[in-house]
């Protein structure tokens, strides 16, 4: 029904307005003339809307771009609690579908059922994220070993690299079930395919497996390639993200040929650490996944104790507990640490246990050359 | 530059825009109703009258700067181009609809959405954009509560 002020323009208060007509090109032209109309004429309340007068897909659209370039959960949920128009829109799953990682940065103690419905309807709208960050809760945090293994392989089957590796690491420690639920040519598989596409732990993982013949043939040289890539990967990683923010790389990127550095050289501001001792470069810590980043929260705020008799995995970026007693393993030089993987172990080595550890190297310097201790403890432990 | 063929378009408030054909035809609209009317190699063909407000000539003013400048450079244009203000955003958008234009109006709806985020919460969105709350009162405070889950 046409009017001369035309259709669906919004009433001041009362009148809640159907705003789901689909409309087509002619619609759109006669509300151009019509807006027209109404700027010129005073007695008419309430301008229509920027949005009221295009179409539904463009809308979604815009949606869409949204929520690809969202940097937290409140840039798109501040869009639900608009309109119902909106809220309607923008809960379809395309618009879903491209959401990026940090729109599921959710705060673990914020964790709530509708925080989980929300991570549901976006893994149903296929989103890899949502799967895999879902897959991470369930399986750690809420104990739901089945759906959340099932969520990480949707994930997984989608080429996502985090679910294929932490789908390895589950193989790796049997997690969710007995020692014997190792599977570590599983593992090693996963562990290959994650390196295919790129990830750096799983290329350390990969190449310390290769190093020790574990779960696959031993291939010491394969192994050590596989370590150096991971290195270069990171550093690339790291100078390509700086250069697009425009940092100034030479404040912590700095050569020295000395495998410990001097702790003058490190910049105050950024954590600088020797994480290419083979290069001798300092290079910042690389960003958690905000999944990780949700499981090291939440066991936080549980007194860091995932249960009776369990631990974490001692690198703060990993986040992982363990699901059965003594799942984890230890550093063999001092016993105070574990880790859930080799990758974590040598990333935890590089950014901050080495410098702990040396306690009790002091020990072993008295017994023995204390050079000779610390080459020895670089090759077995950080193996790199 | 070789002889290419220059359309004569015009608006609805009789404006006559020379385009060339290479730029007239990023416009599904135009690209569909030249090979419709089955034309002949001759210049200056005028095309069918194309009801259309003045934001045509915007839509034309990009495309053309489209095809001139090298990527770096075009960034920043394009972001110059799209600062402005709401009402002219929406005739950008309208224009680009009609006319199916796909690089304009991916453009414009990534404006829209980097200004919906700029917004710091729900208030100001509806300022910006005029959008009128038809939550009844408690439902509103029903989704509040239910997506409190997003706060830092």
């Amino acid at each position: 029904m046409r009017t001369r002020r035309g259709l669906c323009y919004p009433r001041p208060a009362d009148v809640c307005v159907d705003k789901l007509v689909v409309k087509t090109q002619d619609f759109a032209r006669d509300f151009m003339g019509c807006r027209k109309r109404q700027r010129f004429s005073p007695e008419i309340a309430g301008n229509p809307d920027f949005f009221d007068l295009l179409p539904d897909d463009i809308v979604i659209s815009i949606f869409s771009k949204l929520s690809f370039t969202a940097r937290s959960p409140s840039d798109f949920i501040n869009v639900l609690i608009t309109c119902k128009r909106f809220k309607s829109l923008a809960l379809s799953s395309v618009v879903l579908s491209k959401a990026s990682p940090k729109m599921f940065a959710i705060k673990a103690k914020n964790w709530s059922e509708s925080a989980h419905r929300f991570l549901k309807t976006c893994s149903d709208a296929g989103n890899v994220e949502a799967c895999y960050t879902l897959g991470m809760i369930r399986f750690y945090c809420l104990q739901n070993r089945g759906s959340g293994a099932s969520l990480m392989a949707k994930a997984a089957i989608n080429s996502h690299a985090p679910a294929l590796y932490s789908l390895a690491v589950i193989q790796f420690n049997g997690s969710g079930g007995s020692k014997n639920d190792k599977d570590l040519r599983a593992g090693v598989a996963l562990c290959a395919r994650a390196a295919f596409l790129g990830h750096i732990d799983a290329l350390r993982e990969l190449g310390h497996c290769l190093q020790d013949g574990y779960g696959v043939r031993q291939n010491i040289a394969e192994g050590r390639r596989f370590l150096v890539q991971a290195n270069a990967r990171e550093l690339a990683a790291v100078l390509s993200s700086a250069s697009a923010s425009n940092e100034m790389t030479h404040t912590w990127l700095t050569w020295s040929p000395h495998p410990i550095p001097p702790a003058s050289q490190r910049h105050p501001a950024i954590p600088g650490c020797p994480l290419l001792s083979d290069f001798g470069c300092n290079v910042p810590a690389p960003e958690a996944h905000p999944a990780s980043r949700f499981l090291a929260e939440w066991y936080e705020g549980r007194g860091g104790i995932p249960g009776p008799g369990l631990r974490l995995c001692s690198h703060v970026g990993c986040g992982r507990p363990e699901t059965r007693k003594h799942e984890f393993r230890r550093c063999s030089v001092c016993g105070a640490v574990n880790y859930c993987s080799r990758a974590c172990q040598a990333l935890d080595w590089k950014l901050r246990h080495k410098a702990e550890c040396a306690a009790v190297e002091q020990w072993l310097d008295e017994e023995a050359d204390g050079g000779h201790a610390v080459a020895g403890n670089d090759d077995v432990i950080a193996g790199s | 530059m070789l002889l290419s063929k220059n359309s004569a378009l015009e608006s609805k408030d009789n404006e006559i825009f020379e385009v060339e054909e290479s730029i007239a035809i990023q416009s599904e609209l135009i690209k569909t109703m030249t090979t419709m009317v089955n034309s002949k190699a001759y210049v200056n063909e005028r095309n069918q009258m194309v009801p259309e407000a003045r934001c045509r000539k915007q839509a034309n003013y990009h495309v053309e700067q489209n095809n001139k400048i090298v990527d770096e450079e075009l960034s920043d244009w394009e972001s110059k181009f799209f600062e402005v203000d709401m009402d002219d955003l929406h005739e950008l958008f309208m224009a680009a609809n009609y006319l199916e234009i796909e690089s304009l109006l991916n453009g414009v709806t990534k404006r829209v959405g980097d200004f919906i985020k700029a917004c710091k919460n729900v208030e100001v969105i509806r300022q910006t954009f005029g959008i009128n709350n038809d939550f009844a009162a408690q439902q509103e405070e029903e989704i509040r509560k239910l997506n409190s889950w997003n706060h830092i």
